[in-house]
């Protein structure tokens, strides 16, 4: 316990201090995107992202050491990853667009056939040379130990550019989410922006790779807009608190998972986050499961009573 | 593995290795394939396609837990761990679509997520990882382990010892498969009516509900019965991917419920064997060696797809 509170109050250490502000600043920015991406109802779009890069991965190692690279060079093989995510999500918009399936359908198609694909070429890299590949999955998977403080600096770094981009973008996101219609006659390219907001998803996503786990971060888009569409219905404030409880997420996995014994950094995050959807989904004064069941209470008195019944407005 | 297609299947059927290395793998394809394509329809229509990876992340802790209690690895302990912590996932996700007015992709995400996470955590923290029960054993296909070593030619079939070495994965598959084929013949009426008008199903005393329920535990047993046998990625393309294809290819027969399921049945079947004998005939052919049976027929299903999206979208 005591453990706890020195990493809280920042006193674990210098290498501790920057997992934590990475974390946090990861936390803050897929709180903040997913938003916008459960606004557009493309939140499961960062699963099929997460998934797109193993293909990605293992294409990027195949084809450096067919040129007689080494495969293991850690920034080629996340270009790998962004190159097959960004295809990924190319394939998903153009099927949901133009084509009559759903968006569910289309993610779930392109997630599976993208990771079969993955899969395949994994197994083609793990033959190719003797212990070269050794890790490629991991990559993709996330490593279970402690985070490192590398990965804390990319992660950071690519949260800061996901953030700004989402703060500049965010009006327009919004209004295309709301009413496309309307983003269309006002001029807005819907599809470009469409584009961007599946770019910041990759980002994060890319961002999270190493440190949480690609199939974990997925979570973190998820989890806290889900709890703060419970507390609050105003965009700009829905995305604060989205991100406020990102970055909460964030700080406490980390702080939690450095003092409690082989416990994964990620997967503690991504439970944080999950508890502080649970309690939303709870306790929130509107839509909560506690008030919704004392609304019914008074609603069912008064209809005994032969009062009026007037339901208000949530 | 030797191959089907290389030198020719009738040859291959007199051969010990195709009986012992590619019968159980072929007949768990099969039927896994059609079950799941099948149940993938009403998931499809539902605007569930996500259901099935959902599930294959979320039984993770159910599985940890089911080693807790019985402190065995046995299928039959897996099996009802996964079952358990599939039946949660539904009903969670159900909980949170209805009261959390989340939409329900978001939904199924943040339940799906959260109980994964439970499980990496159980995982490193209970001691489970010494026991070999790794993330790797949920989310990676065993086609390739379905070795039936009591078959050396199809004479052996009429013996009744051959069978107790079949890989016990087949024949539950197959009963998964009957189970299946049961509900959606016997319960036909009611589940196109809860499919398609759950308000009218109500208003004629129908209860769509049970129907819809028994519909995802049905989808929750068959998915959690072909991850063990094909893997949880496969499990994913083999439910949506016939259906969403036969949508693009024939709007109109993808209208009526009877051939949207019939077709899928038969195109996941062609799909499923196609892409097994690309992975253990044209590999080798190719020089590449076997390719992984589980990751061939996705792609395959993706391939199919997209030329079919493309395809279609020029003729119109």
């Amino acid at each position: 316990m005591d453990g706890l509170c020195e990493v809280l109050t920042l006193r674990g250490g210098f290498n501790t201090n920057v997992v934590l502000a990475g974390a946090t600043l990861l936390g803050l920015a897929a709180g903040v995107v997913g938003t916008f991406a459960m606004l557009r109802e493309r939140s499961l779009v960062a699963d099929a992202l997460s998934h797109a890069a193993l293909p990605g991965v293992a294409g990027a190692f195949l084809a450096a050491s067919a040129f007689g690279f080494t495969g293991r060079s850690l920034p080629l093989l996340l270009l790998g990853a962004l190159t097959s995510g960004l295809l990924a999500a190319g394939a998903i918009e153009a099927l949901t667009r133009r084509t009559r399936l759903a968006a569910d359908a289309a993610t779930a198609v392109v997630l599976a056939s993208s990771f079969g694909l993955g899969t395949v070429l994994l197994g083609l890299a793990q033959r190719a040379e003797g212990g070269g590949q050794a890790g490629l999955a991991g990559l993709v998977f996330g490593r279970t130990a402690g985070m490192l403080t590398r990965d804390a600096y990319l992660m950071g770094a690519l949260a800061i550019v996901a953030l700004a981009a989402a703060a500049a973008l965010g009006r327009a996101f919004s209004v295309v989410a709301f009413n496309e219609r309307f983003a269309r006659t006002t001029g807005l390219p819907v599809r470009a922006l469409d584009t961007a907001l599946a770019a910041l998803v990759a980002l994060v996503t890319l961002a999270g790779l190493q440190a949480v786990g690609m199939l974990l971060v997925v979570a973190l888009l998820v989890a806290p807009p889900a709890a703060a569409r419970l507390w609050v219905t105003e965009v700009r404030t829905l995305a604060s608190v989205a991100g406020a409880l990102g970055a909460v997420s964030g700080f406490v996995g980390v702080a939690l998972s450095a003092t409690l014994p082989n416990a994964p950094a990620g997967a503690v995050i991504v439970l944080v986050a999950s508890a502080l959807f649970a309690a939303s989904l709870v306790l929130s004064p509107t839509r909560g499961l506690v008030a919704v069941a004392r609304r019914r209470r008074v609603l069912a008195q008064a209809a005994r009573a032969g009062q009026p019944v007037v339901e208000a407005a949530p | 593995m030797s191959s089907v297609l290389a030198s020719g299947a009738l040859g291959q059927l007199a051969s010990t290795t195709f009986w012992q290395l590619d019968a159980a793998p072929l007949a768990a394809l099969a039927l896994s394939s059609v079950t799941l394509a099948i149940l993938g329809c009403f998931l499809v229509l539902r605007r569930q396609a996500l259901f099935g990876d959902a599930l294959a992340h979320a039984v993770l802790p159910g599985l940890v837990v089911a080693w807790l209690i019985t402190g065995s690895r046995g299928p039959l302990a897996m099996f009802l761990g996964a079952l358990g912590a599939g039946l949660v996932t539904s009903a969670l996700t159900l909980v949170v679509t209805r009261y959390g007015r989340v939409e329900r992709g978001a939904a199924l995400g943040v339940v799906f997520t959260g109980l994964f996470a439970l499980g990496v955590v159980l995982i490193e923290t209970t001691g489970a990882r010494q026991v070999d029960l790794d993330i790797g054993c949920v989310l990676s296909g065993q086609l390739e382990l379905l070795v039936w070593p009591g078959v050396t030619s199809a004479r052996d079939l009429l013996d009744a010892a051959t069978w107790r070495s079949l890989p016990h994965s087949v024949p539950a598959l197959a009963l998964v498969h009957v189970l299946t084929l049961a509900f959606v013949l016997g319960a036909r009426r009611p589940l196109a009516l809860a499919i398609f008008d759950p308000r009218f199903a109500r208003s004629i005393g129908a209860r769509p509900g049970v129907c819809g329920g028994a519909l995802y535990g049905l989808v929750t047993v068959a998915v959690v019965a072909s991850f063990e046998a094909v893997g949880s990625i496969l499990v994913v393309g083999l439910l949506v991917t016939p259906a969403a294809t036969l949508r693009l290819a024939a709007p109109r027969a993808a209208g009526n419920l009877g051939q949207l399921v019939g077709g899928a049945a038969l195109l996941g079947l062609v799909t499923a064997l196609a892409g097994y004998g690309i992975a253990v005939g044209l590999g080798p052919l190719a020089g590449l060696g076997t390719l992984d049976a589980a990751g061939t027929v996705t792609t395959l299903g993706g391939v199919v797809l997209g030329v079919v999206a493309v395809t279609c979208r020029v003729r119109q």
